[in-house]
């Protein structure tokens, strides 16, 4: 069991110096002002305070072990007397009858126990005083060193979760195949190449700035993935058409942020990145009073399709619409077997 | 001199530009053809025969890897990535050079000098990619299509419209619908990625699609022929038989 005391060497030492010191001036007042002979006053001194430093020790475990449950004001208050009135009456009986015991010949001695009796005890209370509050202070201070602990772990558990959202988001196929459509560019078409830099950077910023929690309005969510398809649309040129329709009235509504991009994604993947034609991606929104419903359709080559690595951008979406919305069936796809469309269903109203 | 012929093939217009101005100032190259996915690579390498291909791994339809197991001689290959953990993974393994994208002129230039010289010594890519194919088909995972390639022609067979494959010496009949096909690849392999749910290896020389099953007739004591939906009959040798119900569930 580890008491403050003991947790390091250089609390030991300071422990002892500091009841040493106050046996020292305790023996001194009573040799210099009291008239006590000094072999009584250091004895006097060593046995009250000897026996208070080692009922401090032990005062610890009350308050860690016993206390624990956090009582609060009056019921504090009340076991703290109890506890005090037990400690403090045993240390006083223990310590006057030992001394009474060393001096009983010395009448003139045992009269000045006897009247010290007050001042003992306002000593014990005093002291006993001072340790729980040194006691609360080292609480409260393991305390907050934990919690601060624990939010630092909690911090980086957030960080990395970010990070892996941040991974999901930004496809490196994208990013590394777009980087070499600049460097191609900065040669035959520097204008396009800083065009295409500006709007790669706007769309990485788009994508760091939005958290997975947050929501933002359609608007900036279809200029987002305009942005996206303007970078795609150099790399895949006539092979990529895309089509949007987005009435004016669905423009205002509040969206999870970076919830098209994934389905974007995925229509090129499926669609554009599988074909040597001209594959068209089909963007539109309904609104009514409930909902606003986004609609993306593509065509697609069903031989050309592969199983692996299918849903996972989906089922994230579907995740995040759960946890901002507490619906699973806001997201639904299917497919004719040469088109492939999802329905996105979002709730005007965020529940809270 | 001879030059140098190379063809390009990649999927994206931009990553083709940035190949072609590398190259144009090299005089002892020439480029024959720029193709931009598999199917056009693999007519312009029977075309042209070219000295160098730059072939970049993942494209529509017919993948880089697809299309080299489709070749039946290799040119020197530069193969281009932007990023594939797996496929560098298999480079690496193989000491292939490759291209991550993007790519500095340094370490083009670097790719393309050691390129020239394997092409001056006359040192056959052919084992290389050999075994670097023969690795990646090895690792693969379950297949959904096929690739027969029957003189210039290449045909990709889905897998649900197998309905069986009959073993022929070192090839593989692929019975479909409409057609069979004749594809050098062993019984083995097939058995291994074709997927498991419905493709089952009934006899040593034969698989059968499930899913184009029409019954199962017992012909004397032990034996057993599954009866396909193509009227076809194939036999179950003895100890297929218990895998068979197995996997139907009887």
């Amino acid at each position: 069991m580890d008491t403050p005391v003991l947790s390091k060497k250089y609390y030991l030492t300071s422990y002892f110096v500091i009841w040493l010191a106050i046996i020292v001036i305790h023996a001194a007042l009573l040799f210099f002002l009291y008239d006590i002979s000094l072999t009584e006053s250091i004895t006097d001194s060593m046995v009250f305070n000897l026996f208070f430093a080692i009922a401090g020790y032990t005062l610890w475990f009350v308050i860690k072990y016993n206390l624990k449950d956090k009582p609060t004001g009056i019921d504090l208050f009340f076991q703290h007397l109890m506890v005090a009135a037990v400690i403090i009456t045993i240390w006083y009986l223990v310590s006057y009858y030992t001394l009474s015991g060393f001096f009983h010949g010395d009448a003139d001695y045992l009269l000045f126990l006897k009247e010290s009796t007050p001042w003992r005890i306002i000593t014990g209370l005093f002291y006993y005083i001072v340790y729980v509050l040194i006691y609360y202070l080292i609480l409260y201070y393991e305390d907050l060193q934990q919690k601060l602990k624990r939010e630092g772990e909690l911090k980086t558990l957030v960080k990395e979760a970010e990070l892996d959202a941040l991974k999901s988001q930004i496809n490196p196929h994208f990013l590394f195949n777009s980087l070499n459509s600049v460097s191609s560019l900065t040669l035959s078409k520097p204008d396009k190449a800083q065009e295409m830099v500006i709007k790669l950077s706007d769309f990485l910023r788009y994508s760091l700035s939005s958290d997975r929690k947050s929501t933002t309005t359609l608007k900036k969510e279809f200029e987002n993935i305009k942005r996206y398809l303007d970078i795609e649309k150099v790399r895949f040129g006539e092979r990529l058409n895309f089509a949007p329709n987005i009435p004016d009235e669905c423009l205002s509504a509040e969206v999870p942020g970076l919830i098209l991009q994934p389905l974007m994604e995925n229509a090129i993947k499926h669609g554009v990145y599988n074909s040597t034609e001209e594959v068209k991606i089909v963007l539109s929104c309904e609104k009514n009073e409930d909902f606003i419903t986004i609609t993306i359709s593509n065509k697609y080559d069903p031989s050309a399709i592969r199983k692996k690595g299918e849903g996972i951008g989906l089922k994230n979406i579907k995740t995040r619409l759960l946890i901002i919305y507490h619906r699973n069936d806001l997201l639904q796809t299917g497919s004719d077997g040469k088109t492939f469309v999802a329905k996105l269903k979002i709730p005007l109203v965020k529940p809270e | 001199m001879k030059k140098i012929k190379v063809v390009i093939i990649e999927d994206e217009a931009p990553a083709r530009d940035l190949l072609r101005a590398y190259l144009s100032n090299e005089t002892d190259i020439e480029i024959a053809e720029e193709c931009e996915n598999g199917f056009d690579g693999i007519k312009a390498i029977s075309k042209h025969k070219p000295d160098l291909i730059f072939l970049d791994v993942q494209m529509p339809k017919l993948t880089g890897f697809e299309m080299l197991e489709l070749l039946d001689n290799y040119p020197q290959i530069i193969f281009t990535t932007a990023y594939d953990q797996y496929a560098i993974k298999a480079f690496e393994l193989n000491a292939t050079d490759y291209l991550m994208k993007p790519f500095s002129k340094e370490r083009f230039l670097k790719a393309l000098s050691k390129a020239k010289s394997q092409i001056q010594e006359k040192k056959p890519e052919g084992e290389n990619v050999k075994q670097l194919v023969s690795k990646l088909k090895e690792q693969s995972e379950t297949i959904d299509r096929i690739f027969v390639k029957t003189g210039s022609r290449i045909d990709v067979i889905p897998v649900d419209e197998i309905i069986r494959i009959d073993a022929q010496d070192d090839y593989a009949e692929i019975v479909t619908k409409n057609k069979s096909y004749l594809k050098k690849e062993t019984m083995n392999f097939l058995e291994k990625n074709l997927p498991k749910s419905n493709f089952i290896r009934v006899h040593r020389s034969s698989i059968i699609n499930s899913d184009y099953m029409d019954k199962i007739e017992k012909y004397g004591k032990e034996s057993y022929l599954v009866v396909l939906k193509d009227g076809s009959r194939v036999n179950v040798s003895k100890s297929r038989i218990k895998e068979l119900k197995t996997t139907l569930g009887i």
